[in-house]
């Protein structure tokens, strides 16, 4: 048994890398699976299609993207020197079983009792099921997400532990101080979050910033969700325009925890390629700053177009435009000192380094159209809309999801001591993924822009046009992923390399 | 299209081109590799930062006077009441008067549903959610007459895409 050290982080990686890889291919699946059936192949009945909707939604998003980069965190945070001590490394593994517990227990309710309350289960939907599904499978559903919420929180925990650790070289040993220093405020103010005798490095910060912000985004969704779990025995509710409301202040920082630990991979991962330390100053700092207040402060510009009267609702979602706006100042800092780390560099290419450079190209037009939703007076044509789901398949996909490929073909030869099956099926996959996801996403997008609406299992005939011409599209991106499940699975079952059998 | 919708995707695509060139001048010049000076570059993250700062007010003060909210209806307006549940809504009265201001006064009895407007052709023209327990309250103009459908875009449940209606604009 493996307490803490490097060898707690490679393993925690490697099982959080396999289990989030599984996920993938059963989410991808399910999303293939009600693409097509949008599209007349297949035709799903309707439950059956929202049904897989949910699914795939809770699946792709936590059990496979925010998974896997939680899982990379670790390997990052030892490959800088933070290595998880025992509690820190107790922590990795609680967030292990309890995610597996939790995705289960959603494929469960949702696959084989007929839950379709879609992924952001709209309070108080899962207690209208319209007569397909009971409130016992409500409960189930509301305790497998309290699951996984809870598996976000143990991961903060542990992640917190792990940065405030020995290798941060604080001056301080003030915990609280420790952690601002964690997140770069050093760089603001050297005196007071002083280390010796080297600054934090970069990568750290995101990692540190998440890790606060999703205990503070989390807490009051499993609240919630504790109601909901009550409400299916008991006479309780929730006021919804409240519940809308504890849901978003989880649900916009949630992609977050995709996005920054991502991002630390950026920070960590193009240096390397580039031979060259990250182009960057003490703004970027500021960024990081603005970034941990205002990314539990934006929930709200998910919902700009609940505008109740007699409630403060539209004040709140007014305030909301600027505080969204700024939360693009750490994406636009980071793509900076990003591509000017890669500017006239010795880049290395290769199929991990390819991916997290076209996932920078994703990151910045999944941004830009990102603006586009911030945007009140533009979200009010697009909110609901194809345009929605096309933007953020483009971010998940292609950007948080090419730094999971790029991170995976990058780091599994050093997890395992295995060579890389094969780099070439990786080029193959990154590039077939990057054109085939990008068209795909392009595709809703331009069908939101026409007034598609989305989560319809059944599109209006005016908007079916383009579902039918995206067939050919989702077959190719299914396919580019085999390459991936194959690379993986064939590394992990090949023969060790010399060099680390004979350090075994 | 809806015209801000055609907004939207000239000005996304212009700015896809631009950061598509941005992106293969970065790959184009690891091919021609030399020293940078990082520091220098470093600095200007700072005017870069004013940049974007400049560029994000911009777009907010040229936009935020166009957000759909607190528009009051005019005396004299028109009132239509719509109920949605699951899955339909009672839309009363069903014809509306073109050229004069009319506010819809939206309810929801069971869950959250989204009242948005089209064209008889499909094109887009509002949208609102519907909170239930509140009342939510939205003031447009019909310019056209014709028939307009309204769909529900929030989603709500087993036959969510098969909750349409329909109200007619009269000269």
């Amino acid at each position: 048994m493996t307490y803490g050290g490097r060898e707690a982080a490679r393993r925690l990686t490697l099982w959080y890398l396999v289990a989030s890889t599984v996920i993938l291919a059963a989410s991808g699946l399910l999303g293939w699976a009600i693409r097509m059936s949008q599209a007349d192949v297949g035709r799903l009945g309707d439950n059956t299609w929202y049904a897989l909707m949910t699914a795939h939604g809770l699946g792709a998003f936590v059990g496979w993207a925010a998974f896997g980069v939680m899982g990379f965190s670790w390997w990052v945070l030892a490959s800088l020197g933070f290595e998880p001590r025992r509690f820190g490394a107790a922590m990795g593994w609680l967030t292990f079983w309890l995610m597996v517990a939790g995705v289960a227990g959603v494929v469960v309710t949702t696959l084989f009792f007929g839950f379709a309350g879609s992924w952001v289960f709209l309070y108080p939907l899962p207690f209208y099921s319209a007569g397909q599904w009971g409130d016992m499978t409500t409960a189930v559903f509301a305790f497998s997400v309290l699951l996984a919420g809870l598996a976000i929180v143990t991961w903060c925990i542990g992640i917190i532990h792990t940065v405030v650790g020995p290798a941060l070289h604080a001056v301080s040993k003030n915990p609280v101080n420790r952690f601002f220093t964690s997140i770069g405020f050093g760089y603001l103010w050297p005196k007071r979050f002083a280390t010796n005798p080297e600054p934090v490095p970069y990568a750290l910060i995101p990692l540190g910033v998440i890790a606060i912000d999703m205990i503070i985004a989390t807490l009051p969704l499993a609240g919630l969700l504790v109601v909901m779990i009550v409400q299916s025995f008991a006479d309780v509710s929730v006021d919804p325009l409240l519940a809308k409301n504890i849901l978003w202040w989880f649900g916009h920082p949630v992609v977050y925890l995709l996005l920054f630990p991502a991002v630390a991979i950026y920070y960590f991962l193009i240096p390397k390629y580039a031979k060259r330390p990250l182009v960057a100053g003490n703004v970027i700092a500021l960024a990081w700053v603005i970034a941990v207040i205002a990314n539990v402060l934006v929930w709200a510009h998910h919902i700009y177009l609940d505008y109740p009267s007699g409630s403060v609702q539209s004040a709140i979602n007014i305030a909301m435009q600027p505080m969204t706006f700024s939360l693009t100042i750490p994406s636009a800092l980071s793509l900076y000192s990003l591509g000017f780390t890669i500017y006239r560099s010795n880049f290395v290419w290769n199929a991990a380094s390819t991916a997290l450079f076209l996932g920078l190209v994703s990151w910045l037009l999944a941004g830009l159209s990102g603006v586009v939703n911030a945007t009140i007076a533009f979200d009010a044509v697009v909110h609901n809309s194809l345009w929605i789901v096309g933007h953020f398949h483009h971010m998940a996909l292609l950007n948080i999801g090419l730094v999971i490929f790029g991170a995976t073909y990058h780091f599994l030869p050093e997890l395992t001591g295995r060579p890389l099956w094969s780099e070439t099926a990786a080029r193959w996959h990154i590039w077939l993924t990057f054109f085939a996801g990008t068209f795909n996403s392009a595709l809703w997008i331009w069908q939101g822009l026409e007034g598609a609406p989305r989560r319809f299992s059944v599109l209006p005939a005016a908007f079916e046009d383009l579902a039918v011409a995206a067939v050919p599209t989702v077959i190719v991106l299914a396919l580019a992923q085999i390459l991936f499940f194959l690379n993986v699975f064939l590394t992990l079952t090949g023969p060790k390399t010399r060099q680390v059998e004979a350090t075994a | 299209m809806n015209s801000t919708a055609v907004l939207i995707a000239i000005s996304y695509a212009i700015v896809t081109v631009i950061g598509v060139g941005v992106f293969l001048v970065l790959w184009w010049s690891t091919k021609s590799r030399g020293e940078v000076d990082a520091q220098r570059l470093a600095r200007r993250e700072k005017g870069w930062l004013l940049v974007l700062i400049g560029g994000l007010l911009v777009l907010l003060f040229g936009t935020i006077f166009f957000t759909p909210y607190g528009e009051s209806a005019p005396p004299g307006s028109q009132v239509v009441n719509v109920e949605a549940r699951q899955f339909a809504f009672a839309i009363d009265p069903g014809t509306i008067r073109a050229g004069k201001p009319v506010e819809f006064r939206l309810r929801a009895t069971d869950v959250n549903h989204g009242f948005g407007v089209y064209t008889a052709d499909d094109e887009f023209v509002l949208q609102a959610q519907v909170v239930p327990d509140f009342v939510t309250n939205v003031v447009h103009t019909f310019d056209e007459p014709g028939v307009y459908k309204v769909l529900c875009l929030e989603y709500c449940g087993l036959d969510h895409h098969g909750m349409v209606a329909q109200f007619e604009v009269v000269p």
